[in-house]
């Protein structure tokens, strides 16, 4: 069975940081330190390559890529 | 609201109001533009607002915000006041208009320039109107930074309008336009739209306790630069042929003493604004444990820096995304060359008059390389072979930013 596109997220952000980590699909991936400019703007690549969605600055400024689950309402089109 | 938060409070603006009195620079620029005696009336205001505020009724507190602001803004200067009030208007009027963004801006950017101009010539023609100055001045610095994060937020969330009472709040709350906050502290307009109705209940507890630490900060560090007047002994040692001897105080310089120097009021800043219930963070994220000149910009005055990549940084790269590395440069130019160096003119303008800032452009430029090139770096994860040792990267980092810091300085000495 295809990974779920949280698992596909998840997996990324392992890549992205290059190191095993723990976090939970709410935690807050810049404050954390986990996904900082130039790896945040990979993630939005992978995000639009993956799942089609394309993401604009404001997107980042709402925080539509501030956590998983943010990242996940972002792909299924939830407009909060 | 505990007696003992209270007394916190209270005590906290009262070590402000007699530390500021005394000439400890609490408020950045302020001394500059008001006058010292003027802090303990409005430490007085701020203290009755933070008390009053967790009383009333949650429909209440803006209004309440409002009145303590309008009240501050009369108490400083009815002109000012008025001029802030029709600011707001025009502002909220252009920004939640329907022009285009580019028109937007570029008004945005006359209200700034208007005054900033009008303020430079007059100086530059002669004796200067103290309170031209203190108006003009205090009127640019402040609400330059809280205008573009306003049309930022807007524009984020396509220009539906917001309350223009928040509007006017996030421009003019109390201690903003009194304390000229310049580019320290500034809340994001969401947060402080949400927080101000109904703060973290540990804010106003925070608030004192960060105002305390500012206090305590700032006048340590005024009473250590007084005995140990780092800048100052090294430029008289490169005066006096001394250059190599005072070298290694270089290390103190800029990274530490410019540090201390300004953490002190930016706690202060914060925690003023904490009491009356916004929701911001101090704008310094402990810079001096950088191990790397990206870790510093992202650690040194952080609401400029995500003000500056929101307005510059992430519009380009999001548009560039198929060329990755020219995105990273046009962007990083375009955060320091023109985001850096446009916030920077009018308190340039203010103190010196209407001329180029080359050292700052000087500065901007070296900053714009370092951070480009880290950011390739970062891009093509490049690794290094070698490991430096924590303590020598720290090291290493201060260098890089004294270096770049000070060679904008002198390449300013040169060019004036």
């Amino acid at each position: 069975m295809p990974d779920s596109p949280r698992d596909q997220i998840h997996r990324f952000i392992v890549e992205l940081a290059g190191e095993e980590l723990s976090f939970g699909d709410d935690d807050n991936l810049v404050e954390r330190g986990l996904v900082q400019s130039i790896r945040l703007l990979e993630l939005v690549d992978f995000v639009a390559d993956r799942f089609g969605v394309e993401a604009t600055a404001d997107d980042i400024y709402r925080g539509r890529f501030a956590s998983v689950s943010a990242i996940l309402r972002f792909i299924a089109g939830d407009p909060a | 609201m505990r007696p003992t938060t209270a007394l916190h409070v209270v005590l906290a603006l009262a070590a402000v109001a007699v530390v500021g009195t005394q000439g400890v620079p609490l408020l950045t620029w302020t001394p500059q533009l008001i006058a010292p005696a003027t802090l303990p009336w409005l430490c007085l205001l701020l203290a009755a607002a933070a008390l009053a505020l967790p009383h009333a009724p949650e429909a209440q507190r803006r209004p309440l915000l409002v009145l303590a602001s309008l009240a501050a803004m009369l108490g400083f200067s009815p002109l000012f006041a008025a001029i802030a009030v029709a600011f707001v208007a025009a502002a909220y009027a252009v920004i939640f208009s329907r022009l285009p963004n580019a028109a937007k801006l570029a008004l945005l950017a006359a209200f700034i320039a208007a005054p900033m101009f009008a303020a430079g010539l007059h100086r530059a023609d002669g004796p200067r109107d103290p309170l031209w100055l203190a108006l003009g001045g205090m009127f640019v610095l402040n609400f330059t930074f809280r205008l573009f994060a306003l049309y930022q937020a807007a524009k984020a969330v396509k220009f539906q309008r917001q309350p223009v009472i928040d509007c006017f709040l996030y421009l003019a709350l109390a201690p903003y336009f009194v304390i000229v906050p310049y580019m320290l502290a500034i809340p994001r307009f969401d947060r402080f739209q949400r927080s101000i109705v109904r703060p973290p209940p540990a804010l106003l507890e925070s608030g004192a306790r960060n105002i305390a630490a500012g206090v305590c900060i700032a006048t340590a560090y005024t009473i250590v630069d007084a005995a140990f007047p780092v800048p100052q002994i090294m430029i008289r040692g490169g005066l006096e042929g001394r250059a190599l001897e005072v070298m290694p105080l270089a290390l103190l310089d800029y990274p530490v003493w410019a540090v201390f120097s300004v953490i002190g009021p930016a706690l202060v800043l914060t925690g003023m604004q904490q009491i009356l219930g916004v929701d911001v963070a101090p704008p310094f994220d402990r810079p001096l444990r950088s191990r790397s000149v990206l870790d510093w910009w992202r650690r040194y005055n952080t609401h400029f820096r995500e003000l500056l990549v929101d307005l510059f940084f992430y519009p380009i790269v999001l548009r560039l995304r198929r060329r990755p590395y020219l995105a990273i440069w046009l962007a990083t130019t375009a955060v320091f060359m023109v985001g850096s160096t446009l916030f920077h003119l009018p308190k340039f303008a203010f103190k010196h008059g209407l001329r180029p800032d080359w050292g700052l452009m000087a500065e901007n430029l070296i900053f714009t390389v370092l951070v480009g090139v880290a950011l390739t770096l970062e891009r093509r994860r490049w690794r290094p072979r070698w490991r430096l040792h924590p303590v020598a990267a720290i090291l290493l980092t201060w260098v890089l930013v004294y270096l770049g810091v000070r060679t904008g300085t002198v390449v300013g000495w040169l060019l004036s």
